[in-house]
């Protein structure tokens, strides 16, 4: 009797507890059963030791390139080594490499990344002013290819082992080989200095425009605010068109392709079949049965691409000599600026984890069909 | 008339031997696998247009010593009057390509850079496919915490934002800091950089797809008759998910032969050693000028590159055809 009594007692207490704390516990229950947002907080803890791996391999390899004094010793026989040794103080190298890291770690655990070693401004400034270039750029190329690429991608679904599929193939094939440095060299000769002098073939402003006058607006200068605002942005997109070009053509081979072969896969489904037996037109079959559908995998792709678009930037920054990140960092690294090239490569390595969460999230918030 | 009938004859005697079943067995072995991957190649003639690419490039490779006019690193930079000649010079019968601005001889650097790219693109793609297959093998097969271990080392690298890690990368390997790394030259730099970075994304594939052969009734008979790990890994599950690794293999050339000329061309690569990129880096000050600097390296590596795309293509339409449609 005993016995049996004491199973009972046990198999009701657990509901006893979720009774007593009523609310606490649906709530947590609630959120407990929302599957997007258990999935979430559970990628969001795998992203930390992600990042650390990735941080500990950079700082590591970035350590062994060399001393960051070394070219300046060397340019001046005479230093005294006092001097070195309270220089060496003062940027932080005097302690050893594992102490350097965790010093790092918890800084941008505050988000301060430090003074950069030639300029002594703070990493986050300094990396501010190039990012937002680098942004827009990769921006305006991304939406341009996506559009260009799901136009391309359906046409070419549409009318498989046609001209046009072989044609949007092609294309793909030859933006996929075409190294950026050279297409973009191609652009900068045929449109830019000695061929047509469309555009121009380097940096990202002319010196003789001035940013928007935001000020002006707070005065209430109407006029002159938009009067800069638009010689400005006029001037930017000038700027803007050949790189942009230059990362459509190699973005858009990889888009296209994917587009596609997701659209040629949804086309196969007995829906597709239904929606035409129906009678829809072609234009609700392939729009609203069709590319609805087959943009899923393409989201998810996003997120791997923008890894690849941000990292790639150093080239078509390089061609272009645009004054964006990628650019800088190659200048960073040759300088050795500790600070900086930890701080650039760690932003945009979390930026690409961020990228890979949310296209994660999102694929599962629209897909309930997959397990978690 | 005669050869005719004689034709007709044998197309009726065909047609009949056709309705007839099990009258003659077969004499020939019914092809393998790969001979009708092999078939399926030779019919794509854009494959074949690929393959010729790299094997006429291949055979420049080799015979550079041979075939280059000069010595790519040596340099002419006075003007012959009649043969032509001298720094940045216009192409002519003495320089077919012209020279760049230290009067080299770029023939002879195009032509001696072709081996740089071939052996960075073969070699680390090869060295990334035997770490990718090596860990997918092994996480997909024992599971468990080596899987959870494995994958979450892919996930890293997957994430890692690749150039801005392999310019520091290469960067180090350049510097010389490590005693045994001092005598390191360009191709191994570059082709340890790519191979150690380049393998995830056929870890995760190769893992999935030892998941899915493992649950096949074959593999599972293996396992019950008592077969080793090593049978069944070598045996039954590598010929079975061989397709897919080839072709990313082939695929993955043409990625490192483009990383390789970009590190090149952004000048993290060996200044003293010849390699297309670094002949596109070279030329560019001069491009207004002199193009052909740039764009006979820079359209070498577009075919190059361009014909490993078109083979990992085939092959991957070949090996298969469910793909294709």
């Amino acid at each position: 009797m005993s016995d049996t009594q004491a199973v009972d007692t046990e198999e009701i207490s657990p509901e006893r507890v979720t009774k007593v704390g009523t609310n606490i516990g649906q709530w947590f229950r609630g959120i407990a059963g929302n599957r997007v947002l258990v999935y979430s907080f559970r990628r969001i803890l795998t992203i930390i030791p992600l990042f650390i791996g990735i941080s500990i391999i950079t700082f590591a390899l970035m350590y062994m390139i060399g001393d960051p004094l070394a070219y300046l010793i060397q340019q001046n026989p005479h230093i005294r080594p006092e001097d070195i040794d309270r220089l060496r103080e003062a940027l932080g190298l005097a302690q050893p490499p594992t102490q350097q890291y965790l010093i790092w770690l918890a800084g941008f655990a505050r988000l301060d990344l430090g003074l950069t070693f030639f300029s002594r401004e703070p990493v986050l400034t300094e990396i501010g002013k190039y990012l937002t270039e680098t942004l827009k750029l990769q921006s305006t190329q991304f939406l341009i290819s996506l559009v260009i690429s799901i136009v391309l991608g359906v046409l070419a679904a549409r009318f498989q082992n046609s001209w046009v599929d072989s044609g949007v193939s092609a294309l793909a094939l030859l933006g996929l080989s075409m190294p950026i440095f050279v297409f973009g060299n191609l652009l900068i000769f045929i449109f830019a200095g000695r061929g047509l002098d469309w555009f121009p073939a380097g940096k990202a402003h002319s010196t003789n425009v001035l940013p928007t006058d935001w000020s002006a607006l707070w005065s209430g200068n109407i006029g002159q605010f938009f009067g800069s605002f638009f010689t400005y942005m006029g001037d930017t997109i000038w700027y803007m068109i050949l790189p942009v070009a230059t990362l459509v053509f190699a973005s858009l081979a990889l888009f296209t392709r994917l587009v596609r072969g997701s659209m040629l896969e949804i086309l196969r489904q007995d829906y597709i079949l239904s929606a035409r037996a129906n009678g829809l037109s072609e234009r609700a079959v392939l729009i609203s049965h069709g590319l609805r559908n087959a943009l899923l995998p393409v989201v998810t792709y996003i997120g791997l691409f923008i890894g690849a678009v941000l990292a790639g930037a150093p080239i078509t920054e390089t061609v272009f000599s645009y004054p964006g990140l990628g650019q800088k960092f190659v200048e960073y690294v040759l300088r050795l600026d500790h600070p900086l090239i930890m701080g650039i490569s760690m932003i945009i390595t979390l930026m690409i984890l961020v990228a890979n969460l949310l296209t994660d999230i999102a694929y599962v918030w629209v897909d309930p069909r997959i397990e978690l | 008339m005669a050869t005719v009938t004689d034709k007709d004859a044998k197309k009726k005697k065909t047609a009949a031997d056709l309705i007839r079943v099990g009258d003659e067995a077969p004499v020939e072995k019914s092809p393998s696998h790969w001979t009708l991957v092999w078939r399926r190649f030779q019919k794509n003639k854009l494959a074949t247009y690929g393959f010729f690419v790299i094997m006429v490039v291949t055979i420049i490779a080799i015979l550079a010593p041979v075939i280059s006019p000069n010595y790519p690193t040596s340099l002419d930079p006075l003007f012959d009057k009649y043969g032509g000649g001298g720094a940045d010079e216009r192409p002519s019968l003495k320089y077919p390509v012209g020279t760049d601005t230290l009067g080299r001889d770029l023939l002879a650097r195009v032509v001696w850079g072709t081996k740089i790219s071939l052996i960075v693109g073969i070699v680390a793609s090869l060295v990334s496919t035997l770490i990718g297959v090596l860990l997918g093998l092994l996480a997909g097969y024992y599971r468990g915490l080596t899987e959870e271990i494995i994958m979450r080392l892919t996930d890293m690298f997957l994430a890692v934002p690749f150039l801005l890690i392999a310019i520091v990368a290469v960067s180090f390997l350049r510097s010389g800091r490590i005693e045994f790394l001092q005598n390191i030259n360009h191709s191994t730099i570059m082709i340890s950089v790519l191979g150690l970075f380049g393998w995830a994304g056929l870890a995760r594939l190769v893992s999935a797809e030892v998941r899915r052969v493992m649950t096949l009734e074959y593999v599972q008979a293996a396992v019950c008759l008592g077969a080793s790990d090593w049978r069944i890994i070598t045996k039954h599950i590598l010929p079975n998910i061989l397709a897919p690794i080839i072709v990313i293999t082939t695929l993955n050339m043409s990625g490192n032969i483009l990383a390789e000329a970009g590190l090149t061309f952004l000048g993290f690569g060996d200044p003293s050693t010849v390699s297309w990129g670094r002949i596109v880096n070279d030329g560019v000050l001069n491009l207004q000028n002199n193009p052909e600097q740039v764009f006979v390296a820079g359209f070498g590596i577009f075919f190059l590159v361009l014909a490993f795309n078109i083979v990992g293509d085939a092959l991957r339409d070949a090996m298969d055809p469910r793909l294709r449609e």
